[in-house]
């Protein structure tokens, strides 16, 4: 199963499409950082007015933990899109390319080869977002120092300056269990055609209506909100608040992993009977 | 007849020795609070604040008379700003009218108001406890931000009139934060929210104290220190 | 000599595509050694019956045993034994052509293929071009690194989809020519299939012939051959003589054309001594006999209905 992984993994890693989500991020982290070097104190003064008006600041808010947060926030809506160039093409790019056949006639069986590409795909998700926070946390601790982390929510929560980093490390991985949930639908998707670009486009679409149809007050879709999946994507912000609501978090990862488990199922199910004709 | 005149002439000479018995007492405190000449101190600041969550700061802080300070913090720290805008130094060198005066041997209240209209503070009151010439409690009521209370204890340092803490009660409109988000707000009326105030206290511990060690100018020469309003 | 053991058993293999029947109860035998040629037009099922014997499609009823064990229950350990091409040789075109063989290596089972890879790869005339991406790579270099990955673990069982197709001459007879190494010199049995008929006629030694989805006929080549007449041209020297010799024989029957000296009969195999020595009797000088039987008008009967 670890040569069928790493073999997975090579695949992935020597397409070039693969690349465009760490290079996207590579690209669009630095310049949010540089303009924020430039201009940032102003946003968060705008943010803060109110608060300045009762209280001196004394020290800066303006530092790694916030263009962390700031930068995974504003993100996190781009990264289903880099997870799905790559998962949308996990089985139906065998298929395009004609591959299955020179695989499915080696002695390694459909399960083995769904789950060698499944852990492929959850490991492409994983160092996704670890290059995320390696540039979004990392370089901006490097470039505007640690401090303390302001989060405007409800509430003006302000972490101590040692009561961030766990927080962090947390969120993102929930964050990792959010975009292997998108990963998932992705690779289900790509089980069922032989073209790259419907899984893609599948996949997007049902995470912006799954989203519409989380913010649309009708009485008659409250009763399904809860179960839709996007829903819980973004509870890692729950980490940031204080207390942090375990209970919603944990009940929300439940979500995520159960449907995880079900996509992963129905793609077993239909890969294993599928008849390769491609 | 004339006994009814006797009554109103004792009663006018009453109030008009309190009138006068106030001023002198302002004028101990004012006397006490002016031996100091600089000071450092580090705070202690803690924040309960129903819109805003923090652990408790800390910070140092630097005066030298009249009003220059310096705030510095290893971390961040927020320090109401009413701590100075309404600190006694600060209210006792305002011209002020001194309206009415309760007293008793232990304790005077004397309300103050300002002479000119266009002040933010419409109305201060303090209290002062004669026995050691300083303020426990001070309210003001301001045009913009509502009304502020503070309450001071003294230890150590009282002979110079500087506290041990205080401990600031603000009740401020919702339009002073209108920059970010407002409390969770559950009252709905006909589809608007209801508006609620900001309110909370904010405690300042007090401690460490070097006071008239000569402290330079140069030290207030920083292009983040805040100006006082 | 043939061992008698079974390679590949496949008894009443049926597969349907909703109300298409592709497959129709196939029944066929590969003994241990044969190169088996499996032939048909297009459409006549052999690709679906090929994906059935590599499980790449599952048969709506019907058996498949291969190496004497079920193939619905002992998949991996019979593809271990197993190399194939299937129809097009397709590869990870954005990888090399080492990469793609060390990819199937290690999935296969071997560790360290690194010795191997190098052996197919000369094997097939691609150690030039190992590192190339295939990409880069003509539809004949493909199918050669098709061959070199079917054979790569070493397979007992070698199964070829049209593997000439796309072949220039040189490959067409280097495949033929490895074939014969195979399954000579190294005792695989090969099961190919191919519409190109005289590539069959010329390696395999059992054939069966499948039209719309069902068997037609089953057996080695010597046998379908020697059952049907076959068109026997004689080259004489005067034809109006030959034809005198013949005239009110049984053998005019028999004759089919005549002319520019050459006499065309439909005739059994086992006739053409007697017809010969007829006409050397009679004086008629005989410069060529030439039998025009070939596998494809076989073909092309069966698969028409004329036999």
């Amino acid at each position: 199963m670890l040569t069928l992984i790493r073999m997975e993994l090579l695949k992935i890693f020597k397409k070039w499409r693969t690349y465009i989500g760490f290079l996207a991020i590579a690209i669009l982290i630095p310049i949010i950082q540089i303009a924020t070097y430039f201009e940032g104190s102003g946003y968060l003064n705008m943010a803060l007015q109110g608060l300045k008006q009762q209280f001196f600041f004394v020290g800066n808010l303006l530092n790694g933990y916030f263009l962390g947060n700031m930068l995974l926030n504003s993100l996190f809506v781009h990264i289903p899109f880099l997870i799905v160039l790559v998962a949308g093409d996990l089985l139906a790019g065998e298929a395009t390319a004609g591959t299955y056949r020179i695989i499915l006639t080696r002695p390694v069986s459909r399960f083995q080869l769904i789950n060698a590409k499944f852990i492929a795909g959850i490991l492409y998700t994983v160092s996704l977002l670890l290059w995320m926070a390696l540039l979004s946390l990392g370089l901006s601790l490097v470039i505007f120092g640690s401090g303390e982390l302001v989060v405007i929510r409800q509430k003006i929560i302000i972490l101590a300056a040692n009561d961030v980093l766990w927080r962090f490390a947390l969120a993102y991985l929930y964050a990792i269990l959010s975009m292997s949930t998108v990963m998932a639908l992705a690779f289900l998707f790509s089980s069922l055609v032989e073209n790259s670009i419907g899984p893609i486009i599948g996949a997007l679409a049902v995470i912006i209506i799954f989203m519409i149809i989380s913010v649309l007050p009708i009485h008659s879709l409250e009763a399904v909100k809860p179960f839709l999946f996007t829903n819980h994507l973004d509870k890692w912000m729950e980490f940031f608040g204080d207390p942090v609501d375990y209970p919603q978090i944990f009940k929300s990862a439940f979500v995520l992993l159960l449907h995880i488990g079900g996509f992963y199922v129905i793609t077993l199910k239909i890969f294993t009977g599928k008849d390769i004709l491609s | 007849m004339k006994n009814l005149l006797r009554i109103v002439f004792l009663v006018f000479l009453y109030g008009t020795l309190s009138a006068q018995n106030s001023t002198p007492l302002l004028e101990s405190v004012r006397h006490k609070l002016n031996r100091v000449n600089d000071y450092t101190v580090d705070m202690r600041i803690k924040i309960n604040v129903n819109f805003l969550k923090m652990k408790d700061t800390r910070a140092r802080l630097y005066f030298k008379k009249p009003d220059k300070i310096k705030l510095e913090a290893r971390g961040f720290a927020l320090v109401p700003r009413a701590s100075f805008n309404f600190s006694p130094l600060r209210l006792l060198q305002k011209k002020f009218l001194t309206v009415y005066v309760k007293d008793s041997l232990d304790n005077a209240v004397i309300k103050l108001i300002p002479p000119a209209e266009n002040e933010d503070i419409i109305l201060a009151t303090l209290w002062i406890d004669r026995r050691d010439t300083l303020i426990s409690k001070i309210e003001v009521a301001t045009r913009k931000n509502g009304l502020f209370q503070v309450l001071y204890t003294y230890g150590k340092e009282k002979k110079y009139g500087l506290p041990q803490s205080s401990r600031f009660f603000f009740n401020v409109k919702k339009t002073g934060f209108h920059h970010f988000p407002v409390p969770e707000d559950n009252n709905t009326s006909g589809g608007k929210k209801q508006a609620k105030n900001i309110v909370g206290n904010v405690t300042i511990f007090y401690s460490n104290y070097k006071i008239n060690t000569g402290l330079k100018d140069a030290v207030f020469q920083d292009e983040t220190e805040e100006e006082l309003d | 000599m043939l061992s008698e053991q079974k390679i590949i058993e496949v008894h009443g293999l049926t597969k349907k595509f909703g109300k298409l029947t592709a497959v129709d109860h196939l029944e066929l035998n590969v003994y241990r050694g044969d190169v088996f040629g499996f032939l048909g037009p297009n459409g006549a099922g052999k690709s679906t019956t090929i994906r059935m014997l590599l499980s790449l499609v599952k048969p709506t009823s019907g058996s498949i045993q291969i190496f004497g064990k079920p193939l619905s229950r002992e998949r991996a350990r019979i593809l271990r034994r197993i190399g194939a091409i299937v129809e097009k040789s397709d590869f990870y075109l954005y990888l090399s052509a080492y990469k793609n063989l060390e990819i199937l290596a290690r999935i296969s089972g071997i560790a360290h293929p690194e010795k191997r890879i190098r052996e197919i790869l000369e094997l097939v005339r691609l150690t030039d071009r190992a590192h190339s991406k295939v990409k880069t790579f003509s539809h004949g270099m493909k199918q050669r690194l098709g061959i070199a990955q079917a054979l790569l673990h070493d397979p007992e069982l070698i199964i070829l989809d049209e593997p000439s197709t796309g072949l220039d001459p040189r490959g067409v007879k280097e495949v033929r020519d490895l074939i014969f190494r195979l399954s000579k010199e190294e005792g695989k049995t090969i099961f190919i299939s191919s519409h190109i008929l005289k590539e069959i006629e010329q390696v395999a030694n059992r054939l069966l012939i499948i039209n719309k989805g069902a068997a037609q006929v089953e057996g080695t080549v010597e046998e379908l051959l020697n059952s049907e007449q076959l068109s026997v041209t004689f080259e004489v020297d005067s034809l109006k003589k030959a034809l005198k010799t013949l005239e009110h024989s049984q053998w005019i029957s028999l004759l089919e054309s005549a002319r520019n000296n050459r006499l065309e009969f439909k005739l059994a195999k086992k006739s053409i001594p007697e017809l010969t020595d007829k006409l050397v009797r009679e004086q008629v000088k005989i410069s060529a006999i030439i039998p025009r039987r070939s596998l494809e008008d076989y073909f092309l009967k069966i698969t028409q209905g004329d036999l």
